[in-house]
């Protein structure tokens, strides 16, 4: 179905966030403020390399205001952090490998008397020759970064025999693929309010993904039971994986602790560029082979990731990219190496497609020229490969039937995109009056892992109840960061029960009112509530039709829940309205409530659906997607524009369809931004883009006109998951459809993004005897 | 009043008279910045790009020159340096008479800011891209410099001539931009340039038949090159201005490029070669050579300067193709 406004109809619904966030009366969690409260700065290194050899906060502790200075003498607990290894110190020591790194904090009466404090810290360095080659650090005589050397993380899966395989085959393409350094662009930057309780116990207002993963590391470094911490994380200003790692929260709470008193802080955008997570850059250097008839028979990956400074997720990003540099593709004989590699390049992490965006562009990129090669079609080349409904997934684990590729496959040739581009190959169409500009179309395709994936813990859960006040309440550990889950939540809810959204109170971002399950992340959230609440729901309506049922000495499989209470039901459904103008439940919630003399909390718990076999990382659940573009290019400036695009996306019942679509053009977007304008530049492990002056993301002009989403919403019989979340799936296919797009148009292969428009641009004079007679 | 950039504490003055900012400018010194917009130096202060100033001259208070005016004897447009970018787009004068202005002051940053931006703090920063437009308008500059009179210099000359002849502390009061008529195009081709050039003429493409005379239209446009489509820093600017015969000859062209740190600068010998001559396929490629030999542009991050020439140089020849094209 093409999924918009019209096809939507009444299920287009306003999200809850929505009026006070386009107004701007929404109050986030940087823009609290209490009496009396401190400001809290942090001092990061000046160097991406170097020894510290003193640290001197004598004159900044005298400075006018201060009430506190930091250091890595005063952390109470472990002096550091990171959700997998915590080997990114709180306060550096000894050595900073980056300009992000910290060496002290300080709290003041006034940001401004912060910053002169901060001023006055001596801190000695020596520098340290700077690695920023990520290759180059894997050298023996490279500059060592971390006790245990340079190498994060290696990745080796293999089937078959490659080496011999690519003998077999008609056509082999090397290729060997670049992608930027994405940043995450959120417009709040990281911030938060501590405060030290009465009661002993911090509270932390601080936007994170995953606030109980975020209560263990603070409780880890503070020293602290986690049940003394309390985490309220939402609702947050952006965040696209950027803020699932810790950033200022252990400055803040640590200055709470010390000053006994509230704490804000708020990294400016230099800081945040500085300071923050990045997608990780990587090289990808593939090899793939095929028969005569276009069957894949080999395919040979290299991956080197430069995850900079720290580990934060930089494994698992690891073998998410090594899982889906093979695609939804049939492939005998596969090897895939990879590896992630320390660099005073920043922090790279989580970042929305997690590892799958590169690999993605790499894999994509090879069937175009190998399609180009045999003078296929790139689309039936791919055709031919694809996995089918049962087969095992890109490790050879097992997982979940699915027909999402081929779905989408299907979709993305039947539309009025690619139909363009077949009629272009007819010339059938009329070119633009202009000899410079050129039109093309390319299209790509995946299946994305959705879940944290084999061998990591990966809760799922969620309560639903009636309080005492008469709402019905469901409580959640995610966060709403923009991608919707309020309104999600909210319709499942309104949907499943038959309530008003004015029934409802949905809790979220809080670790002392909601029950652990899980990170807003990996795609999951959606599949989390749909499974939850289809194992809640009916149990809540099953209690409370009983005690309405002994209320209005009705039988209880005579009632159900509906707008403002429970309702009596007839045969066909619907209400027994006694008067249609006076119709109302039979009993109110809030009646209910009363009735039920204490408030009813029901839980959920389970573990994300995950494969089987030990394959760590391996998914189990996945999103299958493809895009299909029209691009122009200005021969006279190589400037790309995105004139059309089609997304096809399978990821069962649409719940929230304004959502639904805003993710995918949101992410799309965003690999809008990938794929021409985005990277933070470094020379010499130092950022030069470190502001929005600078680093340019793509603005509403650069949108294309077009945009549309089919939204296929049948799954297998019998599957059990319903809804596969689609916050990812709108960012990873973009980009190798642009680069095919480009190809088509003007026969140019790209392997580095972003696009270089001077790989593009041509010289006129050139052009015009090429391609046109004189004027 | 007083604003803080970084550990730096400014004082701000809010002088009301051209007088009282000179004076303050001369006490003090170098760490005194005029200040119009603001929208520029900001960005440039915190990004270290300039030192933060000691104290700000807010030079909003200077209403006078803060107009558009018609001068219909001079022939000219007078805008007062203080006139906002947005009034500038938003003015029926301008885009009556000077329309390249219109679309060079559009395609300049953000709604918002072109509310702040002034054209005066344009022409002030050098490199502004209204620059390559009031270029090709042979724009004159009226600037004070504390003496009883004000100076008048050709815009042209103030950045060719470098420091010695902008001075420090010199203040752009006024641009004057002369309006340009259509007038029949032999008699504004000086008998000096290649008149044979002009070869007899077929019919003209909108077939009216000019058998010996060859009637001259004027001609003028703007482009820039931005890294997106909107907000954004230029990469490459480029305007002309001239007269286009419906034979194919050119006459009175100006050309300008300019774009990202580089100084907008006329094409001086692109000019010359296109002034009185037919154009064809192989001397839009000399034409494309020369303007690329002309243009001094600055490389940086984001775009080398071999592609910055190489774009200039396209988008002129383009725009020119297309005229020529009709």
């Amino acid at each position: 179905m093409l999924l918009n406004r019209e096809s939507a109809g009444k299920r287009w619904k306003t999200r809850p966030d929505g009026p006070a966030k386009v107004t701007g009366s929404l109050s986030y969690l940087t823009d609290l403020s209490v009496p009396g409260m401190l400001h809290g700065k942090v001092l990061r290194s000046l160097y991406p390399h170097a020894r510290i050899m003193a640290i001197s906060i004598d004159e900044a502790l005298k400075a006018p205001g201060v009430a506190a200075v930091l250091t890595h003498r005063d952390v109470p607990g472990l002096n550091g952090f990171g959700i997998v290894t915590p080997d990114q110190p709180v306060f550096c020591s000894e050595v900073v490998r980056y300009t992000g790194d910290a060496i002290a904090a300080i709290a003041a009466e006034t940001v401004e008397q912060a910053l002169y404090a901060l001023s006055l810290i001596q801190v000695d360095y020596e520098p340290l020759p700077v690695v920023t080659d990520p290759e180059k650090a894997l050298l023996e005589d490279a500059p060592q970064l971390h006790p245990g050397g340079n190498m994060l993380h290696r990745t080796d899966y293999s089937r078959g025999e490659p080496e011999q395989a690519f003998e077999d085959c008609a056509y082999v393409t090397e290729g060997i693929y670049y992608t930027p350094r994405q940043m995450h662009a959120y417009m709040e930057t990281e911030g938060g309010l501590f405060v030290p309780e009465e009661s002993g116990r911090l509270t932390v207002y601080a936007a994170t993904q995953h606030g109980f993963k975020d209560r263990m590391q603070l409780s880890r470094i503070l020293a602290m039971p986690e049940e003394q911490i309390r985490i309220v994380s939402s609702p947050i200003g952006g965040s696209f994986g950027g803020k699932d790692e810790l950033n200022v929260q252990p400055y803040g709470a640590l200055l709470a602790l010390a000053t006994g008193k509230p704490v804000k802080i708020h990294n400016s955008r230099r800081e945040s560029v500085t300071a923050g997570l990045k997608r990780h850059p990587m090289k990808l250097t593939m090899k793939t082979g095929m028969d005569r008839d276009g069957k894949l028979l080999a395919h040979e990956v290299k991956i080197v990731a430069d995850t900079g400074a720290y580990s934060t997720l930089g494994g698992p990003v690891l073998n998410f990219a090594t899982e889906h540099s093979i695609g939804p593709y049939r492939i005998p004989h596969v090897s895939v190496k990879g590896v992630s590699v320390f660099t005073n390049n920043g922090v790279s992490g989580e970042f929305r497609g997690f590892g799958g965006n590169q690999s993605i562009f790499a894999l994509e990129s090879q069937l175009d020229r190998l399609a180009a090669a045999a003078g296929m079609d790139p689309w039936v080349l791919r055709r031919i490969n694809l996995r089918e409904r049962d087969d095992p997934g890109p490790l050879g684990q097992t997982v979940l039937p699915s027909e999402g590729p081929e779905q989408v496959w299907r979709s993305v040739a039947a539309s009025p995109i690619w139909l363009r581009k077949e009629q272009m190959d007819r010339g059938e169409i009329k070119t633009p009056p202009s000899p410079w500009l050129k039109r093309g179309v390319g299209a790509a395709m995946t299946m994305h892992g959705s879940g944290l994936g084999y061998g990591i813990p990966d809760p799922g859960g969620g309560r639903l109840g009636l309080s005492a006040d008469g709402k019905l309440e469901a409580a959640f550990s995610f966060e709403e960061f923009g991608q919707g889950i309020t309104a999600t939540l909210e319709i499942m809810l309104t949907e499943m029960l038959g309530c008003h959204r004015d029934d409802l109170r949905i809790v979220i971002g809080d670790t002392d009112r909601t029950p652990h399950n899980g990170s807003s992340t990996a795609s999951r959230s959606t599949t989390v509530a749909y499974m939850a609440l289809k194992d809640l729901v009916p149990r809540i309506s099953e209690i409370l039709c009983r005690i309405a049922s002994l209320a209005a000495g009705l039988p209880a499989s005579e009632l159900q829940t509906g707008p403002g209470g429970v309702w009596h039901k007839v045969a066909a459904g619907g209400y027994k309205k006694r008067d249609k103008k006076t119709a109302s439940p039979l009993i109110t919630y809030a009646e209910l409530a009363a009735a039920a003399g204490e408030a009813i909390q029901l839980e959920a718990d389970f573990h994300f659906p995950v494969t089987p076999d030990p394959v760590v990382g391996g998914h189990y659940l996945y999103t299958a997607t493809a895009a299909a573009v029209e691009v122009e290019v200005n021969l006279l400036t190589g400037a790309v524009s995105v004139l059309d695009q089609y997304h096809a996306v399978a990821a069962g019942p649409v719940v929230n369809p304004m959502g639904y679509v805003g993710q995918i053009e949101g992410g799309s977007v965003m690999a809008q931004g990938f794929a021409l304008f985005e990277d933070v530049c470094f020379s010499e492990g130092v950022p030069r883009t470190m502001n929005f002056d600078t680093y340019l993301i793509p603005g509403i002009c650069d949108i294309s006109p077009g945009f549309h989403i089919d939204a296929i919403q049948e799954l297998p019989q019998d599957d059990p998951y319903g809804p596969r979340g689609i916050g990812e799936v709108g960012s990873v296919v973009l980009a190798p459809a642009i680069t095919a797009a480009v190809h088509h148009a003007v026969g140019i292969s790209i392997g580095k993004l972003p696009i270089s428009r001077e790989e593009l641009s041509g010289i006129l004079p050139d052009l015009l005897a090429e391609k046109v007679g004189t004027p | 009043m007083a604003v803080h950039y970084g550990k730096r504490t400014v004082k701000v003055a809010e002088p009301s008279t051209l007088y009282e900012a000179w004076r303050l400018k001369q006490e003090g010194g170098a760490g005194a910045v005029y200040v119009a917009g603001g929208t520029l130096l900001r960005t440039q202060w915190e990004n270290g790009a300039a030192t933060a100033p000691s104290l700000i001259i807010g030079l909003d208070g200077v209403m006078e020159y803060r107009s558009i005016v018609l001068n219909a004897n001079k022939g000219a447009i007078v805008i007062g340096a203080l006139t906002s970018l947005e009034e500038i787009r938003r003015s029926p004068v301008v885009a009556a008479h000077v329309p390249i202005l219109i679309k060079a002051v559009s395609a300049i940053a953000a709604p918002s800011i072109r509310r702040l931006a002034t054209l005066g703090g344009n022409i002030a920063s050098l490199s502004g891209d209204a620059v390559t437009a009031l270029l090709v308008l042979d724009a004159e500059l009226t600037l004070f410099r504390g003496g009883p009179g004000l100076e008048k210099v050709l815009l042209k000359d103030w950045l060719e001539g470098g420091e010695c002849v902008r001075g420090s502390g010199a203040l752009v009061l006024e641009v004057v931009i002369p309006i340009v008529q259509d007038i029949p195009a032999f008699s504004a081709i000086p008998a000096s340039q290649g008149a044979d050039d002009i070869g007899a003429g077929s019919d003209s493409a909108n077939g009216m038949a000019s058998a010996v005379q060859d009637e001259f239209r004027s001609f003028g446009f703007f482009e820039k090159l931005g890294r997106r489509e909107a907000f954004t820093p230029s990469v490459v600017t480029v305007a002309a201005m001239g007269r286009l015969g419906e034979k194919g000859s050119f006459a009175k062209v100006k050309m300008t490029a300019g774009g990202g740190a580089a100084l907008p600068h006329r094409l001086y010998e692109a000019e010359r070669f296109l002034n009185g001559r037919r154009v064809g396929p192989s001397s839009l490629a000399e034409l494309h050579t020369l303007i690329m030999e002309g243009c001094a542009s600055a490389g940086d991050l984001f775009a080398s300067t071999d592609y910055r020439k190489e774009v200039a140089a396209n988008l002129l020849t383009a725009r020119l193709w297309e005229l020529l094209k009709g």
